[in-house]
């Protein structure tokens, strides 16, 4: 069963492999695979499987379950039993599921994942592919933009290929509901492949449009295969609910009496990591999972859920793509997706293999402006875009990354947003070489008509997810309607279908306790551990040293958000002084909740040249409130720029070279309370807490009346959202 | 809109051919001269290289016999489909253009002139259509003197504005310099490069040609290739190939490409090689005249395509067809690999243009003198100091000065005269009468 060896001096020319096969061969490694006797071809498997081995090129669109896997499991199989190379697995998978690899290794198939989170295993993996150890290897998209991963890693094992999967092919339609910037160069790269390597892409969930879109992309020779996608295990319902107090509380209400365990679906990583504290709060097991988690704290949750050691996860969209729990027992949504098809496809995850499940999807009044930010910050803006390019022309050598932030002062998501947009252009008009982005010698201009384009079909889909939020009709049959299912009717078991649901209703105290939460919700303030690399601070550079970080601190509230978000805003923009409800909140949850240990036994604030008075008569009432001393010793010798008005981190550590002085006379050794108004960058306390620790103070501990640093919603922007 | 990728006879031959990253644990890419045995087998079997992509092709190679390729080699060149697909999109996304022997794009002179010795592939940026318009190779060391430099972005100028393409080997020096200086009258340069297109492409003083059409680079060699001597060698060959005419500018010994390069084309007779033969004239140069060379007109230069005229060669022209194995098997080749497409646009070069305006003889002294004044006012000196050197009268001295500065060619600071290092406009005259459109 054993492929041949790389170096075989009697490598042959390969026989053409799919006469050789015949399909009770298949069938019997089918059935070692799925570990069941008896287990049949699904509808078309087969029929894939040949396609591939006679080396064309293959779209599926299957919903999950059907058995995407085994089609490119059993071709793996095959085609290396004829002497092929191993194949190349695209897919934005962390790794293949656990059952996955097990049913691989049934029929002798070998996986392993190259991603950025293992390094360590490449030389191992790189030696296995050497030496014709591995029959298949999982990347993510992102790794084939990663120039020094293809060039050092994959073009060394990629003289032989013996077959390519692209997994969630519907992200390669940018009239995809999911379209993904990295999918652009997989479409690039399929174009470039000579008509020798078999393809097979495959996806879930892809209507009419996207797969026509996809032929189109990759070409006439596509052959398509295509089953019904409705899902008879779900019961559908929709609640309104316009206040998210009242969304947390009829959760909070609802969650411990639906079936196993399950996803709730959140539309960004605030409201995922607020809703998680209060389900917790309500001593409800669930963990926030989002994209800002690294791969292993990824992982573990993942498990987590599969063990049924929590009763949900609150995610993302970061949870998704590939995750595969045959009996999730429900799917809830905290806000309305941006798009049917995305609500398919996230609901779509409860109820695989288990009889009953529900989908249930909640509605509220932040709803449309969520999904107006993400319609508005898709796409660069033109002024923008041709800032940056300039830039690049006028450099002679191109320009770093840090270069272009001093450059252009654009924000960290928008610079990313826009270096990201112009990468994926075909051609592109920029390159990154090296370290540097330079210029293409192509002519470009900026896709005005495609974009419009795009935002019409976005806005046209956030209408029909409204229509579906309110429609009286079988909403399995809406859902599977939209994806052009030929197959859909009335499912008899949606609430419209039965006239029937989970209740409405919640009880009033627990509305009264999540509105509580929501105003009370404080926030760490993680230290920063380094100088911004390659930047020196008032000659320090590289790593901050333990003894010089800050504490974590603590914010009070959010900028911006009801309750004492408002009062601090009222505060700094009317009042000119910060109100005495606003002190009231802070000693307890310095005193209560954050406890910082040791204790501080002296208080300072950071001083400003523009509001002499609102920070310091803060501090000096928290001071007397607490019982410490107030002592002055910070002075602002330069004024400097407001910190929101410089764009991105770089800018913000620059700003405050040479602005403060600290009186290392009046310095107190204890641990001292360091407040401020506002938190963004973390800079100022940083600088500052190292200025204090260098004048010989004790642990510093930073205090913010709110955080503002998700004063916009950046930081859920869709660019990040594929890390 | 998506990038032009490369036809399937190029991917055959890039699989065959190419290193595409990889490290030839597996396999070591043919060589130009195994490539070829393979090509010549290939038409003998009326298969194209993309017929190796599809069953036919593969079938067929079960039966490859050749004492040069071996058949396992083939095979797993083959089969690196996958990294060619993965280099492919990072060439072409950057805009490099890539064509091989029985592409349209293909320059035809290639597969006229050098026949086996065609690259099989070419990379390029910018109109790889200008390959095929013929033009003025311009040549010389990478070390010139301010006068050639000065003489060399003259040369340029002079091209673009009687729309003759300029052909180099966009190294420093004489073939930058007269090549900028083409470009910058929006004139037609061609650079033909001895290492990979990678780095050069992206050079930003070449951006705005590239994009507007002005400019095209080639190379034999892959977008990462580093630039060597043997490469260097080969490369004039290939600039000599698109050229109708060329001009040795200066050359101070007999070593290094472009020395060869000018040598071997004297032998061959093809296209008239000028030198440069003006003040000190360098022992290179004067050793290209004792081979063959003629020197090159005096300016003004209002006729340029004149020099493509082969009335003073001796002989015919000849292809390149020395180092043939065999009589007939390169032809061959050219024919198996002709393009496809019915109305090609890629005709064989056309015959060297036929001149139809003469060369007017000007009686205007300053064009005799303006070069011997530019020489040596690349030390600046004051008007007197001038004089004296020429022997004229201060006010003639004055009278040719003041129509330089007007032309552009000499600058005055405070009481001293200097000449300006960027192109002149010495023809801009008399083009519009002399020029002899090609296209």
């Amino acid at each position: 069963m054993a492929a041949p060896p790389l170096l075989d001096p009697n490598y042959a020319v390969q026989p053409r492999v799919a006469q050789f096969i015949s399909k009770s061969r298949a069938l019997s490694l089918l059935r070692t695979a799925v570990g069941s006797p008896t287990a049949e071809f699904h509808p078309d498997q087969w029929e894939a499987v040949q396609l591939l081995l006679r080396r064309e090129r293959l779209l599926v669109v299957e919903r999950t379950g059907w058995g995407k896997s085994s089609v490119y499991f059993l071709a793996t199989r095959l085609l290396r039993d004829t002497g092929s190379g191993c194949t190349l697995l695209i897919s934005p998978l962390l790794s293949l599921m656990r059952n996955q690899i097990d049913s691989a290794r049934r029929i002798g198939v070998r996986a392993e994942t190259i991603n950025s989170s293992n390094t360590g295993d490449w030389p191992r993996i790189q030696n296995a592919l050497r030496q014709d150890k591995v029959d298949i290897l999982l990347i993510s998209p992102e790794r084939l933009g990663d120039e020094e991963f293809v060039t050092d890693c994959l073009l060394p094992i990629a003289a032989r290929i013996g077959l390519l999967v692209v997994d969630e092919a519907h992200c390669i339609s940018d009239w995809g509901h999911d379209f993904r910037p990295d999918y652009r160069r997989i479409v690039r790269i399929l174009r470039a492949l000579p008509a020798n390597v078999p393809v097979v892409a495959t996806t879930a969930t892809a209507n009419d449009r996207v797969v026509t879109d996809l032929l189109e992309q990759l070409g006439p020779k596509l052959t398509t295969i295509r089953g019904p996608l409705t899902r008879e295990s779900l019961m559908l319902q929709n609640i309104v609910l316009p206040d998210r107090a009242a969304r947390m509380a009829w959760i909070a209400h609802h969650l411990p009496n639906l079936p196993g365990s399950g996803i709730i679906y959140a539309l960004t990583l605030k409201d995922a990591t607020t809703l998680a504290i209060w389900l917790q709060s309500r001593r409800i097991r669930t963990a926030a999972y989002h994209g800002d988690l690294d791969a292993n704290e990824r992982e573990k949750l993942e498990e987590r859920l599969l063990r049924n050691d929590v009763k949900a996860l609150v995610a993302t969209v970061a949870l998704g793509m590939g995750f595969d729990k045959p009996d999730i027992g429900f799917v809830i949504h905290f806000q309305r997706p941006p798009s049917v098809i995305h609500y398919y496809q996230q609901v779509g995850r409860a109820g695989r293999a288990i009889q009953e499940a529900h989908g249930i999807l909640l509605s509220g009044d932040e709803d449309d402006e969520i999904a107006d930010y993400f319609i508005r910050t898709a796409f660069p803006t033109a002024p923008d875009v041709d800032r940056l390019l300039a830039a690049l022309r006028a450099a002679k050598e191109g320009l770093k990354y840090t270069e272009l932030q001093r450059e252009l002062n654009f924000s960290d998501s928008n610079l990313h947003r826009t270096l990201q947009f112009l990468l994926m252009e075909s051609p592109s008009p920029i390159r990154k070489l090296d370290e540097r982005y330079v210029r293409n010698p192509v002519p470009w201009q900026m896709p005005m008509e495609r974009i419009q384009r795009i935002l019409r079909l976005r806005r046209h889909e956030r209408q029909r997810i409204r229509e579906y939020v309110t429609t009286d009709k079988c909403l399995m049959q809406f859902l599977s309607q939209e994806l052009n299912d030929p197959a859909a009717r009335p499912c008899g078991k949606c609430s419209n279908c039965r006239e029937a649901g989970l209740s409405v209703a919640f009880p009033s105290l627990s509305s009264e306790a999540a509105t509580w939460f929501l105003s009370a919700l404080d926030l760490p303030i993680q230290p920063r551990k380094q100088w911004l690399c390659g930047h020196s601070f008032e000659r320090q550079s590289g790593k901050i040293g333990t003894p010089f970080q800050t504490e974590v601190g603590r914010s009070l509230c959010r900028w911006g958000d009801p309750g004492f978000g408002d009062l601090v805003r009222s505060g700094k923009q009317q009042l000119g002084k910060f109100s005495d409800q606003l002190l009231a909140a802070a000693v307890p949850l310095i005193r209560e909740r954050w406890i910082p240990t040791p204790p501080p036994t002296w208080v300072t604030c950071v001083p400003s040249r523009r509001h002499t008075s609102l920070v310091p008569d803060f501090a000096h009432r928290l001071a007397a409130a607490l019982g410490l001393p107030f002592v002055d010793c910070i002075h602002k010798v330069r004024e400097t720029t407001p910190q929101k008005s410089r764009q991105n981190s770089l800018m913000q550590m620059c700003n405050l070279e040479a602005a403060f002085d600290v009186n290392q006379g009046i310095v107190q050794m204890g641990p001292v309370l360091l407040v401020d108004d506002l938190v963004d960058s973390r800079w100022t306390f940083t600088v500052l807490g190292f200025k204090l620790r260098q004048a010989g103070s004790g642990l510093v501990f930073p205090f913010a009346l709110a955080d503002s640093s998700a004063r916009d919603m950046e930081r859920r922007s869709r660019w990040r959202r594929a890390k | 809109m998506m990038m032009a990728s490369p036809t399937q006879d190029a991917q055959a031959v890039l699989l065959l051919c190419a290193n595409l990253g990889q490290r030839h644990e597996v396999a070591r890419p043919l060589t130009p001269k195994q490539y070829s045995a393979l090509a010549k087998w290939l038409h003998e079997r009326s298969l194209r290289p993309r017929d190796l992509l599809q069953d036919s092709g593969r079938d067929a190679l079960a039966t490859l016999d050749l004492s040069e390729v071996a058949k396992d080699q083939v095979q797993r060149l083959l089969d690196r489909g996958a990294a060619l697909g993965v280099v492919v999109e990072r060439w072409t996304n950057s805009g490099i253009r890539i064509v091989s022997r029985g592409d349209e794009e293909y320059p035809a002179r290639y597969r006229t002139y050098l026949q086996h010795r065609a690259p099989p592939l070419i990379y390029g940026v910018g109109q790889l259509s200008c390959l095929q318009l013929g033009g003025l190779a311009v040549v010389g060391s990478r070390e010139a003197s301010k006068e050639d430099i000065a003489f060399s972005q003259r040369v340029g100028a002079a091209c673009a504005d009687q729309h003759i393409p300029l052909i180099s080997g966009a190294a420093k020096g004489i073939d930058f310099e007269s090549m900028m200086s083409a470009i910058d009258r929006k004139g037609t340069a061609i650079g033909v490069l001895a290492d990979g297109l990678g780095r050069v492409a992206i050079t930003p003083a070449y951006h705005e040609a590239i994009v507007d059409g002005h400019l095209t680079l080639i190379s034999p060699y892959e977008p990462e290739s580093h630039w060597q001597t043997f490469a260097a060698m080969e490369r004039n060959r290939l600039i000599y190939a698109l050229a109708d005419a060329a001009l040795v500018v200066a050359w101070s010994d007999e070593k290094g490409g472009t020395w060869a390069g000018a040598v071997e084309a004297l032998k061959h007779k093809r296209i008239p090689v000028y030198v440069k033969a003006l003040y000190e004239i360098p022992a290179g140069n004067r050793k290209l005249v004792q081979l063959g060379a003629q020197e090159s007109p005096h300016e003004p230069w209002t006729n340029l395509p004149r020099l493509f005229a082969k009335s003073d060669l001796p002989g015919t022209p000849q292809v390149d067809d020395h180092n043939s194995p065999q009589v007939g098997d390169s032809c061959a080749i050219a024919v198996s690999e002709q393009p496809t497409c019915a109305n090609s646009t890629s005709a064989p070069p056309s015959a060297p243009a036929q001149l139809t305006v003469q060369d007017r003889a000007p009686s205007d002294a300053y064009y005799h003198i303006v070069e011997v004044m530019l020489h040596l006012l690349a030390e600046p000196m004051d008007a007197r100091s001038l004089a004296e050197k020429l022997n004229v009268s201060l006010s003639q001295a004055n009278a040719w000065l003041k129509r330089a500065i007007k032309e552009g060619g000499v600058e005055k600071t405070k009481k001293r005269y200097a000449r300006i290092l960027t192109p002149l406009s010495l023809f801009a005259h008399d083009s519009d009468t002399a020029v002899n459109k090609r296209s």
